[in-house]
């Protein structure tokens, strides 16, 4: 026991990066599997750029599925960062705040 | 009146002395750094923006977001752990006499690469490190009993198992760190062999980290993507213009003379695993754009060469060391840091004091120093945003904004960028 202990600490390190990492990748599977919605991703997250002037930094890629486009925008500055959490819709274009979580202060969200 | 005894007087150890002198050289080059100010690179793990390296080094970076002396923080910390790592380059050196141990310190204390980056806020300082720390165990020969360094007093460590997990774990920290780490690969599953540990535990150990990057990264897509740009960045770039990218990288690494005695020494040591990392390493540089600090990544490697030539060669230290500090200089001198500074810091520091809310609005690409001067959000210039906006930074001539805007006149700055703020009060 005493010789395993080590690897044993190591393998609960290891599942515990995982299990941080694994549902994030799974929300995002979509965007690996299927090369149009990739770049129907790319499309859309360049558009939010041109049209609100957001870095693409800005912008972290959370979930996608067929339809949605879910990303965390995050201001990066000095100081405490304004952030919130955005659902992009294919079919319209549109853009809204998730359902729990509230504008960031500023301007409005961005509709392409 | 009181007084303290000669007893109570803070013992002075042999180290200390050295210890200071490279302190003060750590403060120098931080410093130095300083006069231009935060660059894009170093803002981006200032601020923790997710790309394009693994979130390990920016985070912690980060967490200090709140003082005001963050940049100089981290300039000193980053270079006095890269001025003081020769203490584990002179340990190396152990076997071998004294002025050939001056040798071995110079060749990392006197590098181009330690004085033009040195206080520089960057991946590649750590990974350089990290990258020591693996050569000096591989260095070190473990034996029961004799205490052969500093952990050699730690009797947990002369355990195998606890050597290889403690190996596992830095480089599962070192690959968090920053990407280029995976060069290292070869040099941890060569240790982890001689940890004697198994194959399922050099699975563990060696390459179930790999994986988990692997993961990370699908986890981030702006990371892949960042790659993916830089490597297209790169596809530009002429085969002479790579192999000389990398020449001049080697030759800042180790100011010349430890370039040539650091190469000398590695074909002539032959160990395979470090010979397989620096490859690595080579192809790595020769595969992406050359950019200067990767000069830092061959320094740990270079260091190790000359060690292995001073085993075998007696080189005069009055011959070496004068000229080790001479090609430093005529390199720094044709290879100087980064002394533009940005001119984000002069034009926030107009911005703030009007003490006015809304966006900054930049005009042309822009890089993050931006940001991390600015208390308040940028963004790319866009003529409906002007709504919100306070201020217009026109990093080419603009347009006439109208009434409702006025230019700014910024310290030290004549010409570009303009700076438009409302007019109204």
């Amino acid at each position: 026991m005493a010789k395993s202990f080590p690897a044993l600490l190591f393998g609960c390190l290891a599942i515990l990066i995982l299990a941080i990492l694994t549902p994030r990748v799974w929300l995002l599977r979509k965007l690996y599997l299927d090369s149009d919605l990739r770049s129907t991703v790319r499309v859309e997250l360049n558009g939010i750029n041109a049209q609100e002037g957001i870095l693409l930094s800005d912008m972290l890629v959370q979930e996608v599925t067929d339809n949605t486009m879910r990303f965390r925008l995050q201001f990066h500055r000095r100081g405490a960062d304004n952030s919130g959490c955005l659902i992009d819709y294919f079919s319209t274009g549109q853009v809204h705040f998730c359902a729990k979580s509230g504008p960031p202060p500023g301007p409005a969200p961005a509709t392409p | 009146m009181i007084a303290f005894s000669d007893e109570r007087r803070l013992p002075l150890r042999p180290w200390m002395i050295p210890a200071f002198i490279l302190e003060v050289y750590a403060f120098a080059l931080a410093f130095l750094q300083a006069v231009g100010g935060v660059r894009t690179d170093e803002a981006k793990y200032l601020l923790n923006i997710p790309y394009p390296h693994p979130p390990l080094a920016r985070t912690i970076f980060s967490l200090t977001e709140f003082l005001p002396f963050q940049e100089m923080l981290w300039r000193v910390i980053l270079a006095s752990v890269l001025v003081q790592a020769v203490w584990l380059v002179w340990d190396m050196g152990r076997r071998l006499p004294r002025p050939s141990r001056f040798v071995l310190a110079a060749s990392w204390l006197l590098s181009a690469a330690v004085i033009t980056l040195g206080g520089a806020i960057l991946v590649a300082t750590l990974t350089a490190l990290q990258g020591l720390v693996l050569l000096w165990l591989w260095e070190c020969k473990w034996e029961a009993g004799k205490e052969i360094n500093f952990f050699s007093r730690f009797p947990l460590i002369h355990r195998k198992e606890w050597q290889a997990c403690l190996i596992g774990i830095w480089w599962l920290f070192s690959l968090f760190t920053a990407y280029q780490a995976v060069i290292f690969l070869p040099l941890v599953l060569a240790l982890l062999r001689r940890c004697g540990t198994s194959f399922p535990l050099r699975v563990l150990y060696g390459w179930l980290p790999l994986g988990l990057l692997g993961i990370y990264t699908l986890s981030n897509p702006l990371a892949a993507a960042t790659m993916l740009i830089h490597a297209d960045d790169g596809s530009s770039v002429t085969a002479f213009t790579r192999l000389w990218g990398t020449a001049k990288l080697l030759l800042i690494a180790g100011s010349g003379v430890a370039t040539v005695l650091g190469l000398l020494g590695l074909l002539r040591r032959r160990s395979r695993p470090v010979l397989f990392s620096f490859v690595l390493l080579l192809f790595f540089v020769l595969g992406s754009v050359p950019y200067p600090y990767y000069a830092l990544l061959f320094l740990p490697f270079l260091s190790f060469g000359v060690l292995h030539v001073l085993d075998h060669e007696r080189l005069s230290v009055t011959v070496v060391l004068p000229s080790l500090a001479a090609a430093a200089v005529v390199l720094v001198f044709l290879f100087p840091p980064e002394f533009h500074r940005s001119p984000a810091r002069a034009v926030m520091q107009a911005i703030i004091p009007r003490d006015k809310q809304g966006d900054i609005l930049i005009t042309h690409s822009f890089g993050h120093e931006w940001q991390y001067e600015s208390p308040f959000t940028v963004r790319h210039f866009r003529r409906p945003l002007m709504a919100d906006a306070q201020a217009i930074v026109c990093q080419e001539q603009c347009d006439d904004f109208g009434f409702e805007w006025k230019p700014l006149s910024v310290r030290g700055i004549t010409d570009l960028p303009e700076v438009w703020v409302r007019s109204s009060p």
